[in-house]
């Protein structure tokens, strides 16, 4: 770890974050491109270890790919009370946190489906590969 | 029933790719001599399709408009033009309501009847309310406006 990766473990820290969960985003991924990050509680099929991470990414995975591809009017903005790209990262962390869990299978790349309800019905999927990187998040249900 | 249409596939387009492992594509489509982009994320269809005919179950969400008995006619309508508003995968289905079924798990679904074949909507918000009260039922011309046009199975 760099300097510039010491002052982003710092702000990461917080209830859900602990020094464990981002020395494995450091080994994994890249933690100065790090948005948000989780170790869950319980085993999750399908990850490695029960860390998963938000980076801004690129194009093909990541934050910025959700936001390209899905942060559009008919999809996550046509969902009640998402109006700005924190929201779409607040409800991403939410289903991974609170979600269902299905494990995809390993002829599909691995990882883990998070689907998570909202109160108002609506459904989202957020896809992370199996060192628990969130590579895609999208409205609807997981339909395997 | 199996609801299913019968479609070439004309391309495939990677959408989302971490690790060399593809999460997500663009299935473009062409069934009778409309083409359709496909949102596709369980490698039904891959590159190798290209070219092949494929029967596919595909699935109008998330629905953002609906009408009730207010379609004409059995038609899949997605505008070519790019429009940053909306998905690359933004579709309108008109038709008639063949049946409200499930697929072996706990969601339900309409199943509309587009002309070239059955494509499924998903039974969640409001449709949920005009489903129970009846308004929509089997029989019903209905439009729906999709955020995308997914593949969630092939039956070949």
């Amino acid at each position: 770890m760099d300097g510039a990766d010491l002052r982003r473990f710092s702000e990461l820290v917080d209830d859900d974050t602990n020094g464990d969960t981002l020395v494995h985003v450091a080994k994994q991924g890249n933690l100065k491109d790090t948005r948000r990050a989780v170790s869950l509680e319980q085993d999750v099929p399908g990850l490695e270890d029960d860390v998963v991470w938000l980076e801004n990414g690129n194009d093909a995975a990541g934050f910025e790919h959700i936001l390209k591809r899905h942060g559009t009017a008919d999809q996550f903005y046509d969902m009640p009370g998402v109006d700005a790209p924190s929201d779409i990262e607040n409800l991403i962390m939410k289903a991974v946190k609170n979600g269902d869990r299905s494990q995809i299978p390993v002829s599909d790349g691995g990882g883990t489906a998070f689907t998570y309800t909202r109160s108002s019905g609506d459904r989202i999927t957020v896809i992370a590969g199996d060192n628990g990187f969130i590579v895609t998040a999208r409205p609807g249900g997981y339909n395997r | 029933m199996n609801p299913s249409i019968l479609a070439e596939v004309v391309n495939v387009e990677i959408e989302a790719e971490y690790q060399g492992t593809v999460f997500e594509r663009t299935v473009r489509i062409r069934v009778g001599t409309e083409e359709f982009n496909c949102y596709e994320d369980a490698s039904h269809v891959t590159e190798a399709d290209t070219g092949e005919k494929v029967d596919l179950v595909l699935l109008a969400q998330p629905v953002v408009d609906y009408e009730v008995n207010n379609s004409e006619g059995n038609v899949i309508v997605q505008q070519t033009a790019t429009e940053s508003e909306t998905s690359k995968w933004h579709t309108e289905i008109c038709g008639v309501v063949q049946a409200i079924d499930s697929r072996g798990d706990e969601d339900r679904y309409l199943c509309v009847d587009v002309g070239a074949g059955t494509v499924l909507v998903p039974i969640e918000g409001q449709l949920m309310g005009l489903v129970s009260d009846g308004e929509i039922e089997v029989g019903s011309n209905i439009t729906i406006v999709a955020g995308r046009l997914d593949v969630i199975d092939r039956n070949n």
